[in-house]
């Protein structure tokens, strides 16, 4: 095995290695974020698939600016409350 | 004499054609692509500052708020983080601020704050904190002087609250549906914008149409100048407030420039996309914009062509952003 395979591989490893720790440490920051900005979050990924955050919080993500008050206390961006007779 | 027949009909005619609808001028426009690097599921609001134009993206963990120099088209910053340490938020509100900031409001606590653009440029410290406010009920917030903050609550009995300061607070306004009802919050919601050299505040809803112009008079006081509204057929039904399935819903976007109040609103004499098919599939946007003078005139339909999702202006132009919809989210550029 030549120097520059070893060097090559050792530098494999390195990038591996610090791809790893930056996947580490985002989902260890993701796990530190209060539980409700995640559900936010989620719930506009999910879009209008988002059912169990509508049986939670009875909003459906939207694409307009618009506020929801969930029925768990907490208000939640663009979203409207699923009783609203616009949508 | 016996022509007075034909000079009464003539004068009849002419009494007619000077009192029905004038015709809107429609036109289109030719846009510039500013950037095509939005990369988010969704973005959120959009403003202009000059040659920078800021987007919010609501999935933006370590980053909500996004500056792009329209000059060079290169993002030069990102602003602002999602999570409860001193200087970040978990549900952000972004609007304009005075200058070229933004303010920043949490819809579920007391915190608010500003971010300047010019610190993001010399990379300075760009957060300032603001005093705690109650930001529960708001929908919106804009700052309209470097002493004052101006909320939107649809769902309080009066629509506007004005702080300064010096702690004074000041409560003003009506709702275009002057009802007593328990879904205010959900009925009344909308977009406000503040023309300082006018010293006009706007007021467009959401959920059907209506225009609400207030003029400022020297100090604090504000006075509803026009509502421009069709009629609203509705109920009211165990105390809630329940609109005719057939209202037209309101523009989902209002911005303001030198001359023009802007928003998204689809052409229905030349687009007949039901409302209620569009959802989450922004290729159904509508591609025309709207545009009314300050005192609530509908001047001219623009069709941009491409379906439109957010609009941005400001108040010494008529120069706008826009973020459009072409296979992927893009931010392009145009003046009216």
């Amino acid at each position: 095995m030549t120097k520059k395979t070893i060097l090559s591989g050792i530098f494999a490893i390195a990038l591996v290695a610090v791809a790893g720790m930056g996947i580490n440490r985002s989902v260890n920051n993701d796990a530190n974020l209060s539980d409700f900005a995640l559900v936010n979050v989620e719930a506009l990924a999910q879009a209008e698939t988002g059912d169990e955050f509508t049986q939670k919080t009875d909003c459906i993500a939207c694409q307009r600016d618009h506020s929801c008050l969930g029925k768990d206390g907490q208000t939640y961006s663009w979203a409207h409350h699923k009783n609203d007779p616009s949508h | 004499m016996k022509y007075k027949y034909v000079y009464l009909i003539a004068f009849i005619g002419c009494f007619l054609n000077c009192t029905s609808k004038k015709e809107v001028h429609r036109e289109s426009v030719v846009y510039k692509t500013v950037t095509d690097s939005i990369y988010t599921r969704m973005p959120g609001v959009l403003l202009k500052f000059g040659n920078y134009s800021v987007w919010q993206d609501p999935f933006g963990v370590d980053g909500f708020i996004h500056v792009i120099d329209t000059k060079t088209n290169k993002e030069i910053g990102v602003m602002g983080k999602i999570g409860q340490g001193p200087h970040e938020f978990n549900t952000p509100a972004i609007q304009r601020g005075t200058g070229n900031s933004i303010l920043v409001f949490d819809l579920n606590s007391q915190k608010q704050g500003i971010f300047s653009i010019d610190s993001l440029k010399l990379d300075k410290n760009y957060y300032t904190p603001l005093p705690k406010s109650n930001n529960h009920r708001v929908t919106r917030k804009i700052q309209l002087d470097d002493n004052s903050i101006l909320s939107l609550l649809p769902g309080n009995s009066m629509p506007f609250v004005l702080e300064n300061n010096d702690s004074s607070r000041k409560e003003f306004g009506v709702f275009p549906i002057n009802e007593q009802i328990n879904n205010g919050y959900n009925i009344f919601q909308g977009a406000i914008g503040y023309n300082k050299d006018k010293k006009l505040l706007i007021y467009s809803l959401m959920n059907f149409f209506s225009l609400n112009i207030y003029e400022r008079s020297d100090g604090n006081d504000f006075t509803l100048k026009n509502t421009i509204m069709p009629n609203i057929n509705y109920k009211i039904t165990k105390s809630e407030l329940v609109l005719d399935k057939n209202t037209q819903i309101g523009p989902a976007e209002m911005t303001l420039t030198k001359d023009y109040i802007v928003t998204i609103q689809r052409d229905y004499e030349k687009d007949n996309t039901e409302e209620s098919s569009v959802g989450m599939d922004f290729s159904k946007n509508p591609t025309t914009i709207f545009l009314y003078d300050y005192d609530g005139n509908l001047i001219k339909i623009v069709d941009v062509g491409i379906p439109l999702l957010r609009i941005a202006g400001e108040i010494n132009n008529n120069e706008l952003f826009a973020i459009g919809i072409d296979n992927e989210f893009i931010i392009i550029a145009f003046g009216i």
